[in-house]
């Protein structure tokens, strides 16, 4: 692998002065998103105008800990999700409880994804009498850039509005799967998870 | 728009040196100031396996050249793989003796 150091010149495409040659310097470096700032990488300075054009392959771990740093996502859902919820987690490990909620919840969006779990099964649980109630509550997941994408997708696969639809499903599934059974199907595998959060 | 240059590199050729490029470890991302978030790759949301996994599918008829806006004496390629039913895009030009990825996306 190429490992540039500082100092180093290279070519790359500037936006204002065409084919150029490029020096490697330490600058911060924001992403187009405004989702926050690499500080302090080494980048390909244009030697004509001084912007910076590129960014060399080594920097990617770093450029990749900023851009996952994690954001809250905000539902609103009825008061009895939440509940099923925390029923669900201490189901599956009583001493954990909540802090499984989150694992578990993406651990359902990861089966849609992936097609484990039919798409089509949380749009029917969503027209359930289970489903019909005010949303008075909120469930905050900080979740990084990488879920948040995952839930698009799988937003899109189910053919739902939104993820707070989504959220709801899984829940609805997770009553199905978890709540309601005596034993539940996957519980080894569930139990496994829930032992990585010890 | 796709631009024929006499000498230019044939799409063979194009994919054989991109996964070079890959492979090795030997190219750059672009960054116009910024560090594009469209970029998956730069910004560590596919491994270069991954991108190797696109490029290595990518068939000719997935496949465009054009000149770069900012300078016309060097070529921007697209490859637009298919997998999973899903449509990427990977968009790069090569700055001996690598290659600089301007896009890698859904």
């Amino acid at each position: 692998m190429k490992i540039v150091k500082e100092g180093d010149k290279s070519k790359a495409v500037c936006d204002t002065c065409g084919l150029t040659s490029v020096t490697y310097r330490l600058r911060d470096v924001p992403f187009t998103d405004d989702v926050g700032i690499v500080k302090n990488i080494l980048a390909g300075v244009c030697d004509q105008c001084g912007h910076v054009v590129s960014v060399p392959r080594q920097c990617t771990p770093k450029i990749k800990a900023v851009y996952e740093a994690k954001k809250s996502a905000e539902y609103r859902l009825p008061a009895h999700f939440i509940d099923i919820l925390s029923l669900a987690s201490s189901k599956i490990d009583d001493e954990i409880g909540d802090a499984l909620s989150k694992p578990l919840l993406l651990y359902y969006v990861h089966k849609l994804n992936n097609g484990e779990i039919p798409a089509k099964i949380i749009k029917e649980l969503l027209s359930s009498e289970l489903a019909s109630a005010p949303s008075t509550k909120r469930l905050s997941l900080k979740i990084t850039e990488r879920t948040e994408r995952e839930l698009g997708d799988v937003v899109q696969k189910t053919g739902l509005h939104s993820s707070t639809e989504l959220i709801k499903g899984i829940i609805l599934k997770i009553y199905e799967d978890i709540v309601k059974p005596k034993t539940p199907k996957h519980m080894k595998e569930l139990k496994t998870i829930a032992a990585t959060f010890g | 728009m796709q631009f024929v240059l006499e000498g230019a590199m044939g799409f063979t050729e194009v994919k054989a040196r991109i996964l070079n490029c890959l492979r090795s470890g030997e190219y750059d991302h672009e960054a116009r100031g910024k560090i594009e978030v469209k970029n998956l790759l730069a910004c560590g949301q596919v491994t270069e396996e991954d991108v190797i996994r696109l490029v290595s599918r990518t068939n000719g008829g997935q496949y465009v050249v054009s000149p770069h806006h900012a300078d016309q004496t060097v070529m921007v390629h697209v490859f637009r793989p298919i997998h999973h039913g899903v449509t990427w895009y990977i968009k790069f030009y090569f700055i001996e003796p690598g290659a600089v990825f301007i896009s890698v996306h859904l």
